[in-house]
């Protein structure tokens, strides 16, 4: 049990790391590819951890990252509890996928993911300006999400998080 | 999470208490004033991260800077001397038309014009959100900054401070379609208000009248009306002119010309009245980067 508690906080670490690459400044003639990096990371966590990582900590990681984006607070923090509800719901299909297969699922996440921030758009603001250019980058979550879920099984397996 | 619920939690349960918990908090964030007093606290509590994330780029810049050879250095300095000294020969009669301008506004009884303080920000973080164009300032309310302050780069208006916290801020863009700003045109005097449409679109403009005169390449500048920006400021350039077939009322449209797209450096304008203190009166002309 202590050897668990000391490791805890590697979670949190990655979760920074993530919320770091969100916010990071990135050159507007590729910006409609930025991925949805915090989002990788916490639904990597959610299929790893369900029983650590929940819908409790998807909703303060949408807070922060409300915070950083100056939008309204709770917007984001109901996408990712949202998300972390569908993870969770299923976590035990998306962990038996192949690595590729679980790239469909996050395409489609991350689409769901825009799509709400689009409806909050509408309902909030009253304005539509949809770009289908959003799936470039919902197309580059699918991609990243081999490597990133790679990299952080590395980081679990290494820290011996349980 | 264990804190609060254990584990027998349904998960239905849960991402119900979440998603109403969010709700609330966004309808509080709507309607609510205290609730800006608490995300200044917040703001300036998650603060420090924009200057963390911002790092690699400006340690980017400054190697970059390092690896300029003597040469270079030398030769944009010459180019850069030249053009202060162009831009020195026509402010010379600045002073004296400035002065000319003033006694004509008493004669009319028209308002006179003041000087602003300017300050040079730099921009944290361009906003990723692609419905929503903000971007966050290094300047918060320590400088004297506030909502509402008129934002402009060196070729025109670029927005308005939104929100600030202790020592960063964030500025609404005038493409945002949450934005709009009171412009009239340059070469005739008419005033309108430029709508923003979203960063990939030129903006609109409203409140014309039906028979307008105005064409395409016409120069929109701040009318002054509202009170918020100060006047003259170029905005954008018409760049269509169309009639609804419907109704037969103009659509215009105006490109900004500030490239609101490559943000970097900008200058916060203050008044007469709301200057801050912290300005001294040599800085604010030594405010070249």
């Amino acid at each position: 049990m202590n050897n668990i508690a000391h490791n805890y906080w590697v979670i949190w670490v990655t979760i920074i790391i993530g919320l770091l690459l969100q916010i990071m400044p990135w050159s507007s003639s590729f910006y409609i590819f930025k991925p949805h990096w915090l989002m990788l990371i916490l639904i990597y966590w959610i299929v790893a951890l369900p029983h650590r990582v929940g819908i409790t900590t998807a909703f303060l990681v949408g807070i922060i990252i409300d915070l950083f984006l100056g939008t309204l607070l709770g917007i984001h923090a109901f996408i990712f509890s949202l998300i972390a509800y569908l993870v969770l719901f299923r976590f035990q299909l998306i962990r038996n996928l192949a690595l590729w297969q679980q790239s469909f699922i996050i395409f489609g996440l991350s689409i769901c993911y825009d799509l709400l921030l689009l409806l909050f758009q509408i309902i909030l603001y009253r304005v539509i300006t949809i770009t289908p250019l959003i799936f470039f980058s919902s197309f580059v979550d699918g991609i990243l999400w081999a490597w990133v879920f790679l990299l952080l099984r590395q980081i679990r397996r290494c820290f011996a998080i349980d | 999470m264990k804190l609060i619920f254990s584990k027998s939690t349904p998960l239905g349960l849960r991402i119900f208490l979440a998603l109403s918990f969010a709700i609330s908090l966004i309808i509080c964030d709507i309607n609510y004033q205290p609730f800006t007093v608490i995300r200044y606290y917040l703001d300036t509590a998650v603060s420090p991260l924009y200057f963390v994330s911002n790092s690699p780029l400006s340690a980017f810049n400054t190697l970059n800077n390092l690896s300029k050879t003597q040469q270079e250095l030398l030769n944009e300095n010459k180019t850069l001397r030249k053009q202060l000294q162009m831009q020195e020969s026509d402010l010379i009669r600045l002073n004296a038309l400035k002065k000319e301008n003033n006694e004509l506004r008493t004669l009319l009884g028209s308002p006179l014009r003041h000087d602003e303080y300017k300050k040079v920000a730099q921009v944290l973080l361009a906003d990723t959100n692609p419905y929503a164009y903000q971007v966050t300032l290094d300047k918060g309310s320590r400088e004297g900054v506030f909502v509402k302050q008129p934002v402009v780069d060196e070729k025109g208006v670029v927005g308005q401070i939104y929100s600030t916290a202790y020592n960063t801020s964030r500025a609404i863009l005038i493409c945002d379609s949450q934005h709009a700003i009171p412009v009239q045109v340059l070469r005739n005097g008419l005033t309108m208000v430029a709508v923003g449409n979203g960063c990939n679109n030129d903006l609109l403009l409203d409140f014309l009248p039906n028979n307008v005169d105005i064409q395409v390449g016409d120069l929109l500048v701040t009318s002054g009306l509202g009170g918020r920006f100060p006047q003259g400021y170029p905005v954008a350039t018409v760049s269509s002119v169309k009639v609804d077939e419907h109704d037969s009322t103009p659509i215009i449209t105006a490109a900004p010309i500030a490239d609101l797209k490559r943000l970097h450096y900008l200058l916060l304008l203050w008044n007469e009245t709301n200057k801050p203190q912290v300005i001294a009166p040599d800085q604010e002309t030594n405010t070249n980067e």
